[in-house]
Order: structure tokens, then C-alpha cells, then sequence
């Protein structure tokens, strides 16, 4: 009876330093992927943020209609890159360290997630481009309508601004395939109840005024000031 | 375009982005080696850049009066103020940025010759212009793209359009120093690329509404010589504005002081 315990006391001990001796490398690995990953963030972020000073990149994007002021607590679209730079290596470095472990479920994890990088980083081209082109019509129409005297012109930079805004946000969302189809209706539905409300209210609010206006158009040219600007 | 050209180039020359001109075959040769053929807004700018490049290459200039003439259009017909400032004002500011080297450098006052054409010019009729339209379309622009204009405009220029948006009727006149400065710095903000050049372009159309009726307002009631007079006192103001061009341009980090 005690040699028998003594045994699978023995047994016990080997299965868990077998299991300890197993383990301990997978966990050193991940400690220094972590630590390399770390410091490779580190030197990136760092290196970004001066390649990025150098480039002028803040006031190239600002020449895009894209400032960042509206987007991070620092204003600097660099100090942004860069960090997200960071994040994405040090999270890269996490998942790698994950799956030196050895261990099924961080594994299957690990490799899921990295399955889903290039669809996440396709999601985040969309979403930035859709911003620079959100604010380059904003300010494209708020020029326009201030030069042809309209009084809402903010109104309505505003809406052009948010409307591309939306149709980014909604194609980065299919795009990583979060919500597809009831996004997609949700978009639909509010955009087309967007165009049908306009609708109705120029039509029910404002009929005498747009009849009066193309009939105008149709009849007469438009006066004038008799000034050659040139 | 006048006192901007007067400025820089040190050139009398009243209408400096004329059509019709006569020329050396020195001068000939002397544009063919310009590189200006080939640049994409050649079709608007190429009558101002013709005269600059005269002006600039120390040709001797004259100039004849030879009445209204209607010109041929060129892309520019059924465009609104903002697209025509974009047009001329974008080639004008073109040329600054490609001749920066020469009139930065100090040069006198050169008379230009008139010449005799046996022509009576005929002074163009005043027409009707609605002074109230073009002093709200300033101050709808002050109140829209006001954060626009200061990305290229000091705070001090923009206190100035402060002051002047709250001014009505006679009062309205805006500082032939501060239209200078504006047109200035509009200059440097296109060379800089702070903004997208077309946006900074039309966003320059309210500021000329503005300047516009603050000139109609000073010169409907006067004689033609007082007129001229006017034109004069602008063109004074943007030579005597020229240093500060000069130095935003050469140190252009501290465009946003001052």
C-alpha cells in the first residue's frame, strides 16, 4: 500500500515537473518575444515619430483637409501612427508569444486573430481615407456654398462630411465583417429616409419657392453686377 | 494684378495680363526658353507670365491704349468670382512662386512708355453694382471660413476683418495695407500648401468681395483722376508690404505670428 503510494506520489511529481520542464521554455519564449517585441515597438514609435517630424507629415495631411485636431488629444496625426504602430507590434509580439506556449485555445486564438490583421488593417485604410475625403468635400462645400451666398453653407459641409463619414464607416464595418446585413439595411433605410425627408420637406415646405425659382431660371438670366473681375 | 505686378517687378504696367502685344525677337527667344509653356494653367496665365517674364528679363516695356477691347474666352466663360480668382490669382501666385529669386531682390520703380495708338480710349461705364451684396458675402465668408483664412492669415489680420465685419455703409473701408497683407500672405499659404491650393484659392473670394466694396464705396463718386489716384495709393501700399512678403517668404515659420 505505501509502495504503491510512494509510486504515484512519484509519478505525480515527475508528470509535474515534466509538465514544468515542458512548459518553462514555451514561457521563456513568450517573456522574450514580449521583451523584443517591446523594444521593437519602442524603437519604432520612436523612429516614426522623427521620420514623420522630418516629412512634415502633419501639414501634408492638413493640406489634405485632414487635421488630426479633431481626432487625438495631441492634435498630431505622427504622434497617432505612431502609436498605433506601436500598439499593432507589441500586439503582434503578445499573439506570437501566445502561440510559443504551446497551448491549444492561446494558439487557435493567436492564429484567428492573425487570420484577421489584414482584414482589420484594410478596415483602417477605409476609415482613414474615408476621413480624407470626408474633410476635403466638407471644405470643397463650404467654400462653394459661402462663394454662391448660401446662408447654411456649415449645414451643409457638415452633412456632406458625416454622409462620407457613414458610407466609410459602414463599408469598414462590412469589410470586417461585423453587423453585414443588418448594417447594411440600417444604412440603407437611414440614408434613403434622409433623401425621402429632404424630399418632403422641399416639396410640402418649400414648393412655391423652388417653382418660383426654376420658373425664374427658365424665363431670365440670373442679374448680375456689370463688373469684369479681370 | 497691377499693384502686385508693381510690386514685385517694379513695372507701371496697368493691365499686365493683356492678350494682345506686340514683341522683340529678342524677346521671342527669350520666352521660347522659358519653361512656363508646359505648365497646366499656360491657357489663363500665359498673358501675365508673358509681361512678368519682360519685366523680370529687364526688356524694355511700353504700352498703348487702344480702347475696350472684348477678349476671347478660354475656359473662363459661366465660371462664378471664386473659379475666376482661382484661375488668375492661382497663376499669378504661380509666377511668384517661379520668379521668387528675382523680385526679392531690390529694384526701383521703372516707368513703362506710352505709346501713342491713335486710339481714344474709351473709359468703361460704370455700371450698376450692389455694393450691400458684396459687403454680406464678406461677412458670410468672415463668419464661414473665418478658421480657414487663420490657417494662412495672422491673428492680427484677422482682428482686423473683425473689426471691419461690424461696420456698415460708409463706414466700410477696408485698409489698403491690410488687402495687401491678405493678398500677401494668400501668396504664401499657396507656395506653403497649408491648405489645398484650390480650396485657399476660393476661399480668397469673400476677401475680395469685401476689398471690392470697400474700393466701389471709395471711388463711385469721384472723378476718373481721382480714380487713378485710388489705383495708385493701392499699388503704393502693396510696394510698401513687399518686405513683409519678403520676409514670410524667406522665414516662413513665423507666418503664424504677428
Amino acid at each position: 500500500m505505501g509502495e504503491q503510494f510512494n509510486r504515484a506520489l512519484s509519478q505525480a511529481g515527475t508528470r509535474i515537473v515534466d509538465n514544468i520542464a515542458s512548459f518553462l521554455p514555451g514561457a521563456l519564449v513568450f517573456i522574450g518575444l514580449l521583451l523584443v517585441a517591446f523594444v521593437v515597438a519602442l524603437a519604432i514609435r520612436s523612429a516614426l515619430r522623427r521620420g514623420l517630424k522630418r516629412l512634415e507629415f502633419d501639414r501634408r495631411l492638413e493640406r489634405f483637409g485632414l487635421s488630426m485636431t479633431d481626432w487625438t488629444p495631441s492634435g498630431s496625426a505622427s504622434n497617432l501612427v505612431a502609436s498605433i504602430a506601436y500598439w499593432t507590434v507589441l500586439s503582434l509580439g503578445l499573439l506570437l508569444g501566445l502561440t510559443a506556449l504551446d497551448a491549444t485555445l492561446p494558439t487557435q486564438f493567436a492564429v484567428s486573430v492573425l487570420q484577421y490583421v489584414p482584414h482589420l488593417v484594410a478596415a483602417i485604410m477605409i476609415l482613414v481615407l474615408g476621413a480624407i475625403v470626408a474633410r476635403f468635400l466638407a471644405r470643397a462645400m463650404l467654400i462653394g456654398a459661402v462663394n454662391l451666398g448660401v446662408q447654411h453653407a456649415r449645414l451643409l459641409s457638415v452633412g456632406v462630411k458625416w454622409l462620407v463619414l457613414l458610407v466609410a464607416a459602414a463599408m469598414a464595418l462590412d469589410h470586417i465583417g461585423i453587423g453585414r446585413t443588418a448594417l447594411l439595411l440600417a444604412f440603407g433605410i437611414t440614408f434613403g429616409g434622409v433623401v425621402f425627408a429632404v424630399a418632403l420637406a422641399i416639396g410640402l415646405g418649400a414648393r412655391d419657392v423652388v417653382g418660383r425659382t426654376i420658373e425664374r431660371q427658365l424665363r431670365e438670366p440670373p442679374a448680375e453686377d456689370k463688373l469684369n473681375h479681370v | 494684378m497691377y499693384p502686385v505686378v508693381r510690386a514685385l517687378y517694379g513695372v507701371r504696367l496697368r493691365q499686365p495680363a493683356t492678350a494682345e502685344f506686340a514683341c522683340s525677337s529678342r524677346f521671342v527667344e527669350h520666352a521660347l526658353g522659358e519653361t512656363l509653356w508646359s505648365h497646366p494653367a499656360a491657357q489663363i496665365g500665359i498673358d501675365l507670365w508673358l509681361a512678368t517674364a519682360a519685366a523680370s528679363g529687364g526688356f524694355r516695356i511700353g504700352e498703348a491704349e487702344v480702347g475696350m477691347r472684348a477678349h476671347g474666352l478660354r475656359g473662363e466663360e459661366g465660371l462664378d468670382l471664386g473659379a475666376t480668382i482661382a484661375q488668375f490669382v492661382g497663376a499669378l501666385f504661380t509666377d511668384l512662386e517661379r520668379r521668387a529669386a528675382i523680385w526679392q531682390r531690390p529694384r526701383t520703380l521703372a516707368a513703362v512708355e506710352h505709346i501713342a495708338s491713335g486710339t481714344t480710349a474709351h473709359a468703361p461705364q460704370p455700371g450698376p453694382v450692389d455694393v450691400e451684396r458684396l459687403i454680406e458675402a464678406f461677412r458670410l465668408g468672415y463668419r464661414e471660413l473665418r478658421d480657414l483664412w487663420a490657417s494662412v492669415l495672422p491673428p492680427l489680420t484677422i482682428l482686423d476683418l473683425k473689426r471691419l465685419v461690424a461696420r456698415s455703409g460708409d463706414a466700410f473701408a477696408m485698409d489698403d495695407q491690410l488687402w495687401a497683407r491678405i493678398v500677401y500672405d494668400f501668396a504664401l499659404g499657396c507656395r506653403l500648401r497649408v491648405v489645398a491650393r484650390e480650396h485657399l484659392l476660393r476661399s480668397l473670394a469673400p476677401l475680395y468681395s469685401g476689398w471690392l466694396a470697400s474700393y466701389i464705396l471709395q471711388v463711385r463718386t469721384v472723378s476718373p483722376e481721382a480714380v487713378d489716384q485710388r489705383v495708385e495709393a493701392i499699388a503704393a501700399a502693396f510696394e510698401s508690404q513687399k518686405n513683409y512678403l519678403i520676409a514670410r517668404w524667406r522665414w516662413p515659420e513665423r507666418r503664424r505670428t504677428g
